[in-house]
């Protein structure tokens, strides 16, 4: 099952990416064929709009195209960091929220939603507020101890995450109106999606996707031990700082813009580790190509499976993923 | 090569290592040996890097190790851990190949000289047939022979070996210990290796450091050192020297019952009780 050229898996999952773009952009509440999305795309880019097709034009350009970019985002930046994270760790357990960055983002959101500002631009400014205090507090936690290990850092991380949610909890017992808000907000999706979003967001994950892409080398041999990696030549302490750092960045970015959406930091990392091997330097922009993927197309699926209701796009990501997986699981483990 | 001056280690107020000082010359096997808690894998630790919460210095040569860029310090020195754990499942050659990252650019490639080098010592440490394994599939010993593997791909002049053949058969262990006596020699090579056996440390040690509770009791050639006295003292063990043959030498029995053992832990857990 491990596909021996990597390269060649890169291109051919760009090549599903741009599939899945133009499927996602053509299907919908009106059906826009892909012929009309690529006049649509040539008119833009020549800067000659029609304007018979304003319609079409504004469907595609103001809300599905920033949307499925902005979907795209959070996937590649939820899965590479997933990667990271089982690297550093050294526990296939771990994934992008166990740093306790997405409940201190939820617990913002909440707070936001019970003081009233429902603008979804105070609703992300107040999550990554959250976002940033859980980063805060597991620095000052995590990496005081005399004899650093990554241990101390991951039970502080969840120690945190059960704290947050429970503060959510009671956020939502003491405000019952604001239910719905709240619980919807923690399940993620990209219903308002804008292009400001996407710029937001991009470039934060753009940069942090760089930056583990250049450390992927070292995630490598950090994940044989810490007495090994040190041996090796690796600054232990402070790649850790610096790769959870990066990584606590992108996420709180990716979900003050669109909520909690789980599994993909998970499973997507699993899934590229049993097709390309456990390499991270192919595992990082690999896995951030296959999550980016995988979101976008859970994406559409959630927005078109039962129109006009929307599905949450965490509910569908873990009813595809997760058979998926148990089957790849399954399908390795008779092979070897 | 390594200067060590008045280092003191403790966890928690209770002392590891009490005021160690020790010069370890270039070119030598040191074995450094001792009872179970004297303080063996701390002081390679230190003796490495990886504990830094002592007092005392270590030097490595002529500059402080702390003052050592880590990349540096890797083509110095490589550490053999006395328990790892494989983690994720890389092939073992693709494990073996890591001991190059002190070499490689953020971006490089694997030379052809790297591929040539992980040949040689990939069949120098009879792994080569487990190439295309993944490490977590691997046994115990053919694991920790992976292990050494990687460590001597850092192609260091210093190698610190933690009890790096508890695992390994009597072949394998002493096919090892060739190897590293073998690098000692040709290559001038420093190896500190953490060993149990007498008979391994008389046979393939150019000095024993033995230490108990913390501090080092005794040092030199393993022959002067190694005497059944001083052996009683330390390891509450009787031994005695026994000829292996008309012209090889002699080697360490242990001349003890085991039921005297047995007597000597009644009688400690009785002072236990006591207090």
């Amino acid at each position: 099952m491990m596909i021996k050229n990597k390269r060649a898996a890169i291109v051919w999952s760009l090549f599903g990416v741009v599939i899945t773009a133009v499927v996602g952009a053509s299907v919908g509440a009106s059906h826009i064929p892909a012929i009309e999305i690529i006049k649509a795309m040539w008119n833009v880019f020549s800067g000659s709009v029609d304007p018979e097709d304003a319609s079409t034009h504004l469907i595609l350009f103001d809300i599905r195209l920033p949307r499925l970019v902005l979907a795209f985002i959070a996937g590649a930046a939820l899965a590479p960091v997933g990667a990271a994270m089982q690297a550093l760790f050294r526990n296939p357990m771990a994934d992008p929220y166990v740093m306790g960055v997405s409940s201190g983002a939820s617990v913002g959101a909440a707070i936001a939603i019970v003081t009233g500002i429902t603008a979804s631009f105070g609703i992300s400014l107040s999550a990554f507020t959250g976002a940033m205090v859980a980063i805060s507090i597991i620095y000052l936690f995590g990496f005081n101890s005399r004899r650093f290990d990554q241990r101390t850092l991951l039970l502080t991380g969840i120690a945190m995450s059960m704290m947050f949610a429970s503060v959510v909890s009671l956020l939502i017992a003491m405000n019952r109106n604001n239910v719905e808000g709240i619980i919807f907000w923690t399940m993620g999706g990209f219903n308002a999606a804008s292009w400001q979003q996407v710029v937001s967001t991009g470039i934060p994950v753009s940069v942090g996707l760089l930056l583990l892409m250049i450390w992927s080398g070292r995630l490598n041999v950090l994940s044989m031990g810490n007495d090994t990696a040190y041996s090796l030549g690796i600054a232990v302490k402070l790649t850790t700082f610096l790769v959870l750092l990066v990584s606590a960045l992108m996420i709180a970015f990716v979900v003050s813009a669109s909520g909690v959406i789980g599994f993909v930091g998970l499973i997507i990392p699993h899934v590229s580790r049993l097709l390309l091997g456990p390499d991270n330097r192919w595992l990082v922009p690999f896995s951030a190509l296959a999550g980016g993927w995988f979101v976008m197309m859970c994406d559409t699926l959630a927005r078109t499976i039962a129109i006009p209701v929307e599905l949450p796009v965490g509910c569908v990501t873990a009813c595809i993923g997760a058979p998926y997986f148990i089957w790849m699981l399954l399908r390795k483990n008779q092979n070897t | 090569m390594i200067t060590v001056k008045q280092l003191h280690y403790c966890i928690n107020d209770r002392p590891i290592l009490n005021n160690i000082n020790h010069v370890f010359e270039r070119g030598q096997f040191y074995a450094l040996a001792g009872p179970n808690g004297s303080g063996k894998s701390t002081l390679l630790k230190c003796l490495c890097g990886i504990e830094r919460h002592h007092t005392g210095e270590v030097w490595l040569n002529g500059q402080p190790l702390a003052e050592y860029a880590h990349r540096d310090r890797a083509r110095m020195q490589t550490y053999v851990p006395q328990q790892s754990h494989a983690g994720f499942d890389f092939s073992a050659r693709q494990f073996v190949m890591m001991g190059r990252y002190p070499y490689q650019g953020t971006f490089a490639a694997v030379t052809a000289a790297d591929r040539e080098l992980c040949h040689r010592t990939m069949s120098l440490t009879d792994t080569l047939h487990l190439a295309e394994q993944s490490v977590l599939t691997l046994s115990g010993g053919e694991y920790q022979r992976v292990v050494i593997a990687r460590a001597l791909m850092q192609q260091t002049p210093l190698i610190y070996l933690d009890e790096p053949f508890s695992q390994l058969d009597l072949f394998h262990q002493s096919a090892m210990l060739h190897l590293f006596r073998e690098l000692c020699v040709t290559q001038g090579t420093t190896v500190v290796c953490v060993l149990h056996d007498f008979n391994q440390i008389l046979a393939y040690a150019d000095r024993v450091v033995l230490l108990s509770n913390g501090a080092i009791v005794a040092h030199g050639e393993p022959y002067q050192t190694l005497t059944p006295k001083v052996i009683e003292q330390v390891y509450r063990v009787k031994t005695r020297w026994a000829s292996t043959g008309a012209d090889a030498l002699p080697g360490l029995l242990p001349a003890m019952p085991v039921t005297d053992t047995i007597g000597a832990l009644e009688k400690q857990a009785e002072a236990v009780g006591a207090k």
